[in-house]
């Protein structure tokens, strides 16, 4: 080899090295940029997510995420949700975690628009897909908690009582999975159910007419509508009211036994792991994930236990 | 002859144990082996520098860090132990101030407690005091306790009355025994004690309850790991329980984990620890009276962000260094190798034969001294291979001279011996046609000393003798001459064709009785001529004109006493190995000998030397 050809190589590398150093030296100085993330669920100024926010917020600190959790009333259909989810995409959101819908054309909106644009589904059930990241609700651990603890309390007397089942709305994926498992639990005990009810308009007036020793509330707004139709009716002492879901209310009516059982998944985490989620998948593309967050049961006497108030108060931080 | 003594000689033992550059004896140049010599010397210099420097700046920065990061511990602990005495100071002013001077079943103390809470309320949450049978005396701001409230299986409340001379704080806690109508819930941490009451002039014991709001320790510690880019402190008891974490949530959701158990079992002062892949620098420091322990966790990895460019500038500033250096060793190996350079390119000049080509002499005194030398050496070379050359050309002039001079008494012999018996026959015609024949034969034999003629004198010659043949031999065969007049121009060396034609005239004429013919045919083929001469006579066996050209099995001849052979190495000798006689014998059909020449013009000049391929 040629003292020529030596000399051009050694310059070459030396050259690569000066302007990968400079690069590296620049780029440490200048701060990372955030990423614009864009959260969408149904009725998001409602206090049943503010741990999922807290959990979201946290996050977003640690992962450099601009996060924009869109205000929301009741989002019932897909038009409504996805005309939000495209404003927010060409607004320039990189990203979008959301609350899926069970309506026509979310499936086929989802696979459109996810190959394009990072998504990550939370509070749902769905099968997962190959576009979008999921972080999901364990409906099946939610309902066997809520039968363990009703079994707990009333053991073979669970047969003789009364029960109600009701829900907030009857298009959430999530509600539909948790009636179903119930359903399936009650006829395999060969209990049936005094009624079942699928919004909570005219509650109260169902609970006078039809009363019942149990009612079992699907989600927080049902849960927070019994305890108001309880308390409307002072029947708080004569039916028990097992209730899947969280907020302040709902756990200071735990507090005070108006509630008699609460079942809850840990929301903190599902939003934490929604934005970690999707920062992965902003940052490397290819890594989708679907994770089940935890559960938990907790009745009136352990809901000062070490472990579950730091479930049920989060530290705001 | 002059001998110049070398500016510098290394002995044999120097040798053995000479240093040697990376790249010498590989083939290299010297200015490649100088320039990647020094160039690596350069580079493994620089990086041993580099790495000096960046360690000993790391260690700069990360004692930095570790001290920064005990003088942050010393401040929030200060801070921390200040708002602490403060809580047990409201503790004090209510136990001995107000519990202490007061009768509870007379009085109520509810209004000194409501000043204390109003004085101190941004710390505070509640103040209570409870029997030691668990029932409330009197609590600020709530008045009332919960239904369910089960005051005597509250830690703070078992803990103050188990050691009683003492100050106990909880870990943070929701507190869940008063009655709030809101919806609202704070997270505190208890301080409790021991206090005695007095209640209807009797002594009993109870305990007294202030509860310190958990966001003003949180916002001490927020307010110092915001002002911090990489790392945090947190806060535990003297059982590893976590008091305030930045990630408090996050480790309460098992999304992230701390070493505190490890920590808490550490003393005052500094350490480094790698937890999950992560090296830090661990910094403690305990609170005083509660035994609480405040960490500083600095990551080593970015010990910190500083360390970070300053690697990349170390690399960017010894890049440019090397660069410059890699220019300046560059220019000192032009200079040092340029004279020698110059010296064998001269060198390789000399070699190409350009004699009179000067080799370079200059650069330094040990190159010039090289050039002299080796000038000197040239010069004798070429003496040497003239002299050589010269010698060669002798040798060959001479032994062509003795070839042609074989010729020369044989024949002289023979024609004059004819020409003798025409005398004496009185055919004075014959003899003087013989004598001039004879003359303008031996005319074009001296040539005037020419080994080379032309063809066309050559081929007069051959007719001159065959003109004296034919008379010595009385007719006995024909001659004919098919020449194309386009080699008559040729360059030839002398005398070949005669003793082809006198081997012809033996073995064709003499035994055909009268019908022998010869035939000389001469011909041009692109550069090269073909002159034949071809009889119709006895001819030979293969084996035999095998060997005809051979010189150590030669034919026993007649005639001239010239053979084939001669004639053969004399056209080699100077038109070199690919020519010569190409012979081509039939038994009892006849021979053909083939003169095979290059067609080199004649001149004058071509006569002698130069016709040389």
């Amino acid at each position: 080899m040629s003292n020529r050809r030596y000399i051009t190589i050694l310059f070459s590398v030396l050259f690569i090295v000066l302007v990968f150093s400079s690069y590296q030296m620049l780029s440490g100085i200048t701060p990372e940029e955030k990423v614009p993330v864009s959260v969408i669920v149904s009725d998001s100024t409602n206090d049943r997510w503010n741990a999922m926010r807290e959990g979201m917020e946290q996050a977003a600190q640690n992962y450099q995420i601009s996060l924009n959790i869109i205000s929301t009333e009741n989002l019932s259909s897909a038009k409504d949700l996805i005309s939000l989810m495209r404003r927010e995409i060409e607004l320039g959101a990189k990203g979008i975690v959301f609350e899926p819908v069970d309506d026509r054309g979310m499936v086929e909106f989802i696979e459109e628009v996810g190959r394009s644009v990072s998504l990550v589904l939370i509070q749902s059930d769905i099968e997962p897909g190959d576009v979008y990241s999921s972080v999901l609700t364990d409906d099946a651990t939610l309902i066997s908690q809520l039968t363990t603890a009703l079994e707990e309390k009333y053991g073979e007397k669970l047969m003789e009582k009364k029960i109600g089942i009701v829900q907030s709305v009857p298009y959430q994926f999530a509600l539909k999975q948790r009636k179903k498992l119930l359903e399936d639990y009650f006829r395999e005990k060969e209990i049936s159910l005094s009624w079942r009810k699928n919004n909570i308009y005219f509650l109260s007036d169902l609970v006078e007419q039809d009363p019942v020793d149990i009612i079992i509330a699907l989600d927080n707004i049902s849960t927070e509508a019994t305890i108001d139709s309880l308390l409307e009716l002072k029947k708080e002492k004569k039916t028990d009211l097992f209730g899947i879901g969280y907020s302040e209310k709902a756990v200071y009516y735990l507090d005070r036994q108006v509630v008699d059982h609460l079942v809850l998944n840990n929301d903190f985490n599902m939003g934490y792991m929604s934005i970690e989620n999707i920062r992965k998948m902003i940052d490397y593309g290819n890594q989708k994930t679907n994770q089940r967050i935890d559960s938990y049961s907790i009745g009136e006497e352990n809901m000062y236990e070490e472990e579950y108030q730091k479930i049920l108060f989060p530290l705001v931080q | 002859m002059n001998q110049k003594k070398a500016p510098s000689i290394q002995s044999k033992k120097e040798k053995k144990y000479r240093f040697r550059f990376p790249f010498e004896g590989s083939g290299q140049s010297i200015q490649t082996t100088i320039t990647l010599s020094f160039s690596i010397l350069t580079i493994l210099g620089m990086l041993f520098l580099t790495v000096i420097l960046y360690n000993l700046f790391n260690n700069r920065m990360e004692e930095k860090e570790t001290q920064n990061a005990e003088q942050i511990l010393d401040q929030t602990s200060m801070n921390l132990e200040n708002y602490l005495k403060n809580m047990r100071l409201i503790s004090d002013t209510m136990y001995y101030s107000v519990i202490k001077e007061s009768d509870f079943g007379r009085e109520s103390i509810d209004n000194e407690m409501n000043l204390l809470y109003d004085a101190n309320k941004d710390n505070l949450v509640n103040i209570a005091c409870f029997y030691n049978n668990g029932d409330l005396i009197t609590s600020v701001p709530i008045a009332t306790e919960k239904n369910n409230a089960k005051v005597k299986e509250q830690p703070w409340f078992t803990n103050a009355l188990v050691e009683m001379e003492n100050f106990h704080f909880s870990t943070p806690h929701v507190q869940n025994i008063f009655d709030n109508t809101t919806y609202r819930y704070y997270w505190v941490i208890s301080l409790s004690r021991a206090v005695e009451l007095t209640r209807n002039g009797k002594s009993t014991l109870g305990v007294l309850l202030i509860d310190m709001n958990y966001s003003s320790i949180e916002q001490m510690f927020d307010s110092v790991n915001e002002e911090r880019q990489e790392g945090y402190i947190y806060l535990m008891d003297n059982n590893g329980e976590i008091i305030y974490h930045p990630k408090q949530n996050l480790i309460y959701s098992q999304l992230f984990e701390e070493n505190n158990l490890y920590h808490v079992k550490q003393k005052d002062g500094s350490f480094e620890e790698v937890f999950q892949e992560e090296n830090r620098i661990v910094s403690v420091k305990t609170v005083s009276y509660t035994g609480w322990k405040i960490i500083c966790i600095t990551p080593k990895t970015s010990s910190a962000v500083g360390v970070y460019n300053t690697r990349y500038f170390l690399v960017t500033l010894i890049a440019v260094i090397m660069l410059t250096m890699l220019l300046l060793n560059q220019l000192i190996s032009i200079r040092i190798t340029g004279p020698l350079k110059k010296l064998t390119d001269s060198i390789q000049i000399t070699d190409n034969g350009t004699i009179d080509q000067d080799i370079y002499i200059g650069g330094g005194s040990e190159v010039e001294y090289l050039g002299n030398t080796l000038k000197e050496t040239a010069h004798k070379l070429r003496e040497l291979n003239d002299s050589f050359l010269q010698e060669q050309e002798e040798k060959r002039k001479s032994e062509l001279d003795a070839l042609q001079s074989q010729i020369n008494p044989h024949f002289l012999y023979n024609a004059l011996d004819s020409i003798v018996w025409m005398i004496e026959g009185e055919q004075y015609k014959d003899a003087v046609f013989m004598i001039t024949q004879l003359a303008s034969l031996f005319r074009i034999s001296l040539s005037k000393g020419k080994s080379v003629i032309s063809i066309e004198d050559e081929l007069k010659h051959a007719k001159n003798y065959m003109n004296i043949q034919k008379v010595r031999y009385k007719d006995k065969f024909e001659v004919f001459f098919h020449i194309d007049p386009e080699i008559l121009s040729g360059s030839i060396v002398k005398l070949v064709i005669q003793p082809i034609l006198e081997n012809a005239i033996y073995y064709a004429a003499e035994t055909m009785d009268g019908d022998g013919e010869i035939h000389i045919t001469g011909r041009k083929e692109q550069d090269d001529v073909f002159i034949e001469i071809k009889d119709n006579g006895l001819g030979m066996p293969e084996e035999t004109v095998k060997v005809l050209l051979t010189e150590n099995n030669r034919v026993h001849k007649k005639g001239s006493g010239v053979g084939l052979i001669n004639v053969h190495k004399r056209i080699q000798l100077r038109f070199g190995e690919a020519y010569g006689l190409i012979i081509d014998s039939i038994p009892d059909e006849g021979t053909s000998v083939e003169i095979h020449l290059p067609y080199v013009p004649y001149q004058e000049k071509n006569s002698e030397k130069e016709v040389r391929l």
